[in-house]
């Protein structure tokens, strides 16, 4: 979809002085009625507590012998309680999937399927219904709250690392799982006087198996350095440029953390249905704040044009001392605002509207420049042991539908080709959509597309989801192995795998 | 994700909680049942403000006292007015502070009276009418 159709699209939306999501009634049985007739919806319906389990996924293609290792993937899942339904797609507790590959020549692929057992979900399962204000989602309730941990629900990425999983959100600390059984362990704290500090959902690993991350809340800011083994070496605190700022994603270089900080601000406890759960502020810019690793302290503030950023593709630092930093983009946070509650609400709205955007971030002038694409994207994605390093690849789900109202979703991936500008895509086709998927390098291999890509699929007609293995070499071949849920899993955000 | 707990809750550290008199203050007592106290740890720390604009700042009395009971009830007296803000920590750690970590957020139990406030309590949140009936506040845990 161009960007100009989902522009217009959504100022109809927006004229509305109240949310018509909820105008109808944000209660479960409303979910139900609104998607009757849009399958492709289904998957926003959420889960129960019970966690899922299948030994032995339906396999097909050739799944190769030396494809060993487990793939997860987090999201928001549960999504109501008590015949109470949140107000927005990033509000539900994380369920973390986990899909286990065996390889050999007999592969087996098994899954599970388990919410992280966050004090927050442990209490409303005690109570029996939601207790804690949610992302755009305002609970009436007396219950205590010791800080952003007390309400965490640990629902956007996971990973292992140093042998254990790491569900993250965006406002607290991660929460370690057992890679064995997706078992809670509890929160992470790194260090002792260190408990609900925020540690974002978009960490990165450097080739050596060091975890970079950062968290932000208010006007702080920290900067999280934890060795291959899982140890801290240091937490930095500082200062946002933009206080109150959603900052989501991070590259890093060899020597920088490149940090975007879109104009926008969610008011946590306030409810999207009273239209103060978000502040965008057109006139101020998109905010590229880069900080020196060893010392954050020093550090540069690019101002770009106004923009919505959530995810970074990769940066890296070139000869003349600038950094490339590429990301996707949309003109206006309206996906989070406004999009993101119509789709949990049962609603059609469209994930379109982002592109793949370049920035040059020139250190020693202050200057940058910045080139769009024409293409619709989202879940940009490169070769897992090259963050910070100069990637000639692309990974994104995408869109290139030529009517809005046939395809809502991503229904094809994307692999840019960044030194020729050339593009490889996959159809999936319409009658599926397509999550985010990741490259996982050939055992042995350094080339980046000596790799698989790595994703899930729902598919609207069956009503299953599906992991989905292709060759990056061969993208437009499409999967050269699939496994088939007998059921399917609520859309998720992000995942990583870890190679047996 | 921000402005999670307003970075004054380090407020709560700086009041002084030297004093163990209560029931001898002069003036209004307000009957507190505090709840989810942790047994064999350290003191619970009151402190009760009666107006916006000493909150935080300087207390109208302040009380330290042995945990010996998940939920106590305690006197807070030496109040003046009609209304009255409460706030409490258990410090576990018996250091004389409430912890927070580096962007403020407690990491020792705390709580106030009135309005749950999930970013701190602030002035309108915590108070509550002065009087006969017993203001319950609920810990973090």
């Amino acid at each position: 979809m161009q960007r100009r159709d989902f522009l217009r699209a959504f100022s109809a939306v927006t004229a509305a002085a109240s949310w018509p999501a909820f105008a109808l009634s944000p209660e479960g049985k409303a979910f139900d009625d609104a998607i009757a007739g849009r399958p492709w919806l289904k998957p926003f319906k959420g889960v129960t507590d019970q966690d899922l389990r299948c030994d032995t996924l339906a396999l097909s293609g050739k799944w190769p012998a030396e494809f060993r290792g487990r793939f997860y993937r987090n999201g928001p899942a549960l999504n109501e309680r008590d015949g109470q339904r949140y107000h927005h797609w990033f509000a539900g507790d994380g369920m973390v999937q986990q899909f286990s590959f065996a390889g050999g020549t007999k592969p087996t692929v098994r899954h599970i399927g388990r919410l992280v057992r966050t004090p927050k979900l442990v209490a409303e399962q005690q109570a029996g219904k939601f207790l804690f204000n949610a992302y755009g989602t305002r609970i009436e309730s007396d219950e205590p709250t010791q800080g952003p941990d007390t309400y965490n629900v640990a629902n956007t990425n996971a990973i292992e690392h140093a042998g254990k999983v790491l569900a993250m959100w965006e406002g607290g600390s991660a929460f370690a799982l057992s890679p064995d059984d997706l078992s809670t362990l509890g929160p992470v704290t790194w260090q002792e006087g260190l408990a609900q500090m925020p540690f974002s959902a978009h960490p990165k690993l450097d080739a050596k198996g060091n975890l970079w991350n950062f968290g932000s809340a208010g006007a702080n800011l920290v900067v999280w350095h934890v060795d291959p083994t899982g140890k801290l070496v240091k937490a930095q605190i500082g200062e946002s440029p933009y206080p109150g700022g959603m900052a989501h994603d991070a590259a890093m270089t060899e020597r920088y953390i490149v940090l975007p900080l879109p104009p926008v601000k969610l008011n946590f406890g306030e409810d999207v249905a009273a239209g103060k759960a978000f502040v965008f502020e057109p006139k101020e810019p998109l905010r590229i704040l880069v900080m020196k690793k060893d010392d954050i302290t020093q550090r540069r503030v690019f101002e770009l044009p106004s923009q919505m950023v959530f995810h970074v593709g990769n940066a890296h630092e070139r000869a003349d001392g600038s950094i490339a930093l590429s990301f996707v983009s949309s003109p206006t946070p309206e996906f989070v605002m406004y999009a993101a509650s119509m789709l949990l609400a049962g609603h059609p709205a469209s994930f379109g509207g982002s592109s793949t955007q370049f920035a040059v971030l020139d250190m020693r002038s202050g200057n940058s420049r910045v080139e769009g694409m024409r293409d619709s994207v989202e879940f940009p994605r490169v070769h897992p042991m090259r963050n910070g390093l100069n990637t000639r690849y692309l990974l994104t789900a995408a869109t290139w539908a030529a009517s809005s109202d046939k395809q809502q979703w991503f229904h094809g991936l994307q692999l840019r080709d960044v030194e020729t500008g050339r593009t490889q895509r996959y159809d999936y086709g319409l009658g599926t959509v397509v999550e985010e998927h990741i490259v996982v390098p050939k055992p042995g291999a350094r080339g980046e597309l000596d790799a698989w890509l790595l994703g899930t699929t729902f598919d609207t007609v069956k009503g299953v989801t599906r992991v989905n293995l292709l060759d990056a070499r061969h993208i437009a071949d499409g999967p050269v192995a699939q496994a088939t849920l007998p059921y399917w899993l609520p859309y998720g955000f992000h995942g990583n795998f870890t190679a047996a | 994700m921000k402005a999670l707990i307003a970075t004054s809750t380090a407020a709560l550290a700086l009041v002084s909680f030297a004093t163990l008199a209560h029931a001898e203050a002069p003036g209004g007592c307000a009957k507190v049942e505090v709840q989810n106290l942790r047994t064999g740890q350290g003191p619970l720390m009151v402190a009760a403000y009666t107006d916006a604009a000493s909150f935080r700042k300087t207390s109208a009395s302040q009380l330290q006292l042995a945990v010996t009971a998940e939920t106590m009830t305690v006197q807070v007296c030496g109040l003046t007015g009609n209304v009255v803000a409460l706030t409490l920590y258990q410090d576990l750690n018996s250091n004389g502070k409430m912890d927070a970590n580096p962007f403020g957020v407690p990491t020792e139990p705390w709580g106030a009276s009135g309005k749950a406030a999930p970013m701190g309590p602030s002035w309108d949140s915590a108070q509550v009418p002065l009087g006969a009936e017993t203001i319950v506040v609920k810990l973090s845990r």
